[in-house]
């Protein structure tokens, strides 16, 4: 079904190929899991197999791809169309029309279907996406992955031989991310669907997937063929390979290899919980906020001490970045919000950024100076602080890995760099609280056991961290605390642990296959991991 | 719900109007009519934001005829100095508020378009052969969404860096970013379009050379009444064989069908009747008495005269304020 052969591929005015010398064949049906670090080149090689790779971005293209017998470099994207789907990241910037129903039918109408057709499968569609309640709101009031779940549905309505998923699901809560692979599943068992997907989230796919494809550094095709083959191979993995490192038990994704390291962890002592002491930094109580198209919040509380992290977790739409949005003092809430003792709205704009680093889903909006260093002094000019001993950018750009990309375009870097960036410039005025909204969308997980490490090293220089997430193995990882919200009201609180467990739709892998709350995730099983670089 | 081709020429029309009558009460009217059917169809009145907008481009090029222009007889003051010292006269502070009432009443006009219709009516009804024009159609109506959201994201993402943008010093750390998106929003447009089947070969062979031809006559039809106005009907002809050549190539072989049919009632009819009529009607008053549809205030000012015919029938447009839930 597809067909790619030495694959070569450079974007215009770069300087290096994104894609080095592929070759792949995939047989009608297969579904293959696309793997590889930020920048490597996947979502390249999924604009390759729609033709966006070259007809659309130009640049120089060398071997051949060919696409249910359609040799790409004859067929242009429109005329692919009818044979591959695809769904991209961040779908809002791609929608071409304003409605659901009118965002269902475009494709189907350009396909030329008759309105009887069209209005069948739509209908379909909505049912089975679960799609319903949503039909009446204009798209750009839908929710990050409400919006996700309409581009797939948008992809899929045309009943495509192959599927093009970038990340399709990275928005998703666990329910939604559910209900779009309970669909996969129906599509690839009747209509023996042809499917590659990028995914970071290993864990979600890997049970879906009959090849993996691991890209390198400069788009070089580094390993191929089944999980169990590959997975092994590669510097990071799925939650049960990483603990099967870390015990050093053999690696594999069997049902022996599975069952060998369930009777590990279930033998491993759990340590006593640690409490926090240090004093507390932020203070929510009673915060309610509603926007003019209804409520979003109500009444919630918590603290957050010194040295502490808060995972705030939820479902799509539950409030969770509302939440953050209001601790930052953006919006116009009720109740209390104290940094430091001091209320957030009694302080000025530049005194805000100054006590709380706020890091949104998207960086996109941040960054705009010439260079990555430029970016850390907007900052300081902003505060109105020159460069000092205190405020140094080249300090920041080294913690941060930065200091190679220094001099590049901020928004030519991988998403990966581009969230590093904008990290480093909102932590450069040295605030005492961090907040994060969903920091590991679209990281590879190379980058987020980076990213967690620096948190640990936060944590241990007395920082508050509170992290809004879907992903419960990054909150596993580093939070001490959860609160879990529910259409804007807390339903729980607790150890991180404790919460995840208590929720099935929350579970780690690892409570999953263990059956208990603890290890929750694969750092539990070395608590001194990331020590290294622990003072980031 | 009113047919999209009723919005198209109502548009059209109410466009044409302000472009071509330069007479404020004209131009008032048109604001009017344009600010009514948005209320209408939103159900809120215009905000504070949108009137400040509208008076901010009225400002800029009254502010800019009144400091440049030395033309007019009525001198409000002037300076015993080179260059700025003056006159400053009444007719060009007169002239450049009148173009920026002209300019605020086609915004208007096209803000209530793009209220009522979707990219996805404009795209339906571009030829399969023009994707470019079908991209940009796109990305226009898009346009002041996406840039509002941009502009919400951007300063937010300012506040959280400490800075809150304050007057015209600070206006490029706010146009740079809105540039930067509206570019790589374009882009993604695009290639939303091109893998959801939007798109097609232009046309080949003889087909391109009948297209070339019908181009070539349209062109060949304005240079005519451009260089022979007397030759108006010959040269229109010409014209309209030329974009029927053209529009018959470029949708040749298009295949896109309809999900939902329109429907056409008698409120379209109305609407579409009285807006053809408005736009006759201004077509004919600036061909053979122009004065009675524009205001001159060169070489002095003088009080600009109303035509309580021209004016009602300008106020037509406003019809679809009335119309429309009746349909």
């Amino acid at each position: 079904m597809i067909d790619l052969d030495r694959l070569t591929y450079t974007y215009p005015h770069a300087a290096r190929p994104a894609l080095t010398s592929v070759s792949l064949h995939i047989d009608p049906g297969q579904t293959v899991l696309l793997t590889g670090r930020s920048g490597s080149g996947k979502s390249t090689l999924l604009g390759t197999i729609n033709g966006l790779v070259p007809h659309y971005y130009g640049g120089r293209f060398s071997g051949r791809a060919k696409i249910a017998g359609c040799d790409t470099r004859t067929h242009r994207p429109y005329e692919l169309s009818g044979i591959v789907g695809t769904a991209f990241q961040e779908p809002a910037t791609r929608f071409v029309t304003r409605s659901i129903m009118d965002e269902l039918a475009f494709g189907l109408e350009a396909e030329g279907l008759s309105g009887d057709e069209i209005g069948r499968r739509v209908r379909a569609t909505i049912e089975r996406l679960d799609l319903g309640p949503l039909v009446h709101r204009p798209l750009e009031q839908l929710s990050g992955g409400e919006q996700q779940r309409v581009a797939v549905a948008a992809a899929l309505v045309r009943e495509p031989r192959v599927l093009v998923l970038d990340e399709p699901t990275s928005q998703l809560d666990a329910d939604g991310a559910r209900s779009i692979f309970d669909w996969l599943r129906d599509l690839w068992r009747e209509n023996r669907l042809t499917t590659l997907i990028s995914e970071h989230r290993l864990a979600r796919m890997l049970p879906e997937a009959d090849r993996v494809a691991a890209l390198g550094p400069g788009g070089t095709l580094d390993a191929w063929g089944a999980p169990g083959d590959v997975l092994p191979k590669l510097a990071y993995g799925p939650p049960l390979i990483q603990a099967e490192r870390r015990l050093g038990l053999p690696t594999g994704l069997s049902r022996e290899s599975r069952e060998r390291l369930r009777s590990a962890l279930l033998i491993i002592d759990r340590p006593a919980p640690g409490v926090s002491s240090g004093d507390r930094r932020l203070t929510c109580r009673g915060v309610s906020f509603s926007y003019p198209a209804g409520f979003a919040l109500g009444e919630i509380s918590f603290d957050v001490r010194q040295g502490e992290a808060l995972a705030v977790l939820g479902g799509n739409g539950s409030g969770k970045t509302t939440l953050l949005r209001c601790l930052m003092g953006l919006l116009a809430h009720q109740g209390e919000i104290e940094v430091d003792g001091r209320a957030i709205h009694s302080l000025p704009v530049a005194g805000r950024a100054r006590a709380v680093a706020y890091l949104p889903q998207s960086p996109s909006a941040f960054l705009f100076a010439e260079t990555v260093r430029e970016e850390l002094l907007t900052t300081l000019r902003y505060h109105g602080l020159p460069p000092s001993a205190e405020y140094l950018p080249d300090p920041m750009l080294e913690a941060f890995s930065l200091t190679p990309l220094a001099d590049r375009y901020p928004r030519d870097l991988s998403a990966g760099e581009r969230q590093r960036t904008a990290l480093a410039a909102v932590l450069i005025a040295r605030p005492g609280v961090v907040l994060l909204d969903e920091p590991t969308l679209g990281m590879d997980p190379l980058s987020q056991s980076d990213l967690a490490r620096r948190i640990r090293g936060w944590k241990r220089a007395g920082l508050a961290v509170v992290v809004a997430t879907h992903d419960v193995e990054f909150a596993a990882a580093i939070t001490d605390r959860a609160i879990v919200l529910q259409a804007g009201h807390r339903v729980a609180d607790g150890a991180t642990g404790e919460v995840l467990f208590g929720r099935p739709g929350l579970q780690t892998t690892l409570q999953q296959l263990t059956g208990r709350p603890w290890p929750a995730c694969v750092d539990d099983l070395n608590p001194d991991v990331g020590g290294a670089n622990a003072d980031d | 719900m009113l047919n999209p081709v009723t919005w198209m020429v109502w548009a059209g029309s109410a466009g044409c109007v302000a472009l071509l009558a330069r007479n404020p009460f004209y131009l008032l009217l048109v604001a009017a009519a344009g600010a009514a059917v948005r209320w209408r169809a939103a159900g809120q009145p215009p905000s504070a934001g949108t009137l400040r907008l509208f008076l901010g481009l009225m400002a800029f090029p009254t502010l800019l005829n009144f400091v440049f222009s030395r033309a007019g007889q009525t001198v409000i003051f002037e300076f015993p100095l080179r260059w700025i010292g003056g006159p400053y006269t009444l007719e060009a502070l007169l002239f450049g508020a009148i173009a920026g009432l002209q300019l605020a009443s086609l915004l208007q006009v096209m803000m209530t378009f793009s209220l009522l219709l979707t990219p996805t009516d404009l795209l339906r009804r571009i030829p399969a052969g023009l994707t470019p024009a079908g991209i940009t159609a796109s990305i226009a109506m898009n346009f002041a969404p996406q840039a509002r959201r941009s502009f919400e994201a951007v300063r937010e993402s300012q506040q959280v860096r400490g800075h809150s943008p304050r007057g015209f010093r600070d206006l490029r750390d706010i146009v740079t970013p809105l540039v930067i998106l509206s570019l790589e929003s374009a882009m993604t447009v695009g290639e939303g379009l091109a893998t959801r089947g939007w798109g097609a070969e232009g046309p080949r062979g003889r087909q391109r050379v009948a297209a070339w031809a019908g181009a070539g006559l349209f062109a060949l039809g304005v240079v005519t009444w451009w260089l022979a106005p007397s030759l108006v009907w010959i040269a229109a002809g010409v014209a309209a064989a030329g974009t029927a050549l053209l529009l018959a190539v470029l949708t040749r072989g298009g295949t896109r069908s309809r999900y939902r049919p329109e429907t056409w009632k008698r409120a379209d009819t109305l609407i579409v009747g009285a807006s053809l009529g408005v736009l006759t009607m201004a077509v004919v008053l600036i061909a053979i008495a122009p004065a009675l549809l524009t205001y001159e205030p060169y070489p002095r000012a003088v009080w600009p005269s109303f035509s309580w015919p021209v004016g009602l029938g300008v106020a037509l447009l406003c019809l679809p304020a009335v119309v429309m839930g009746h349909d």
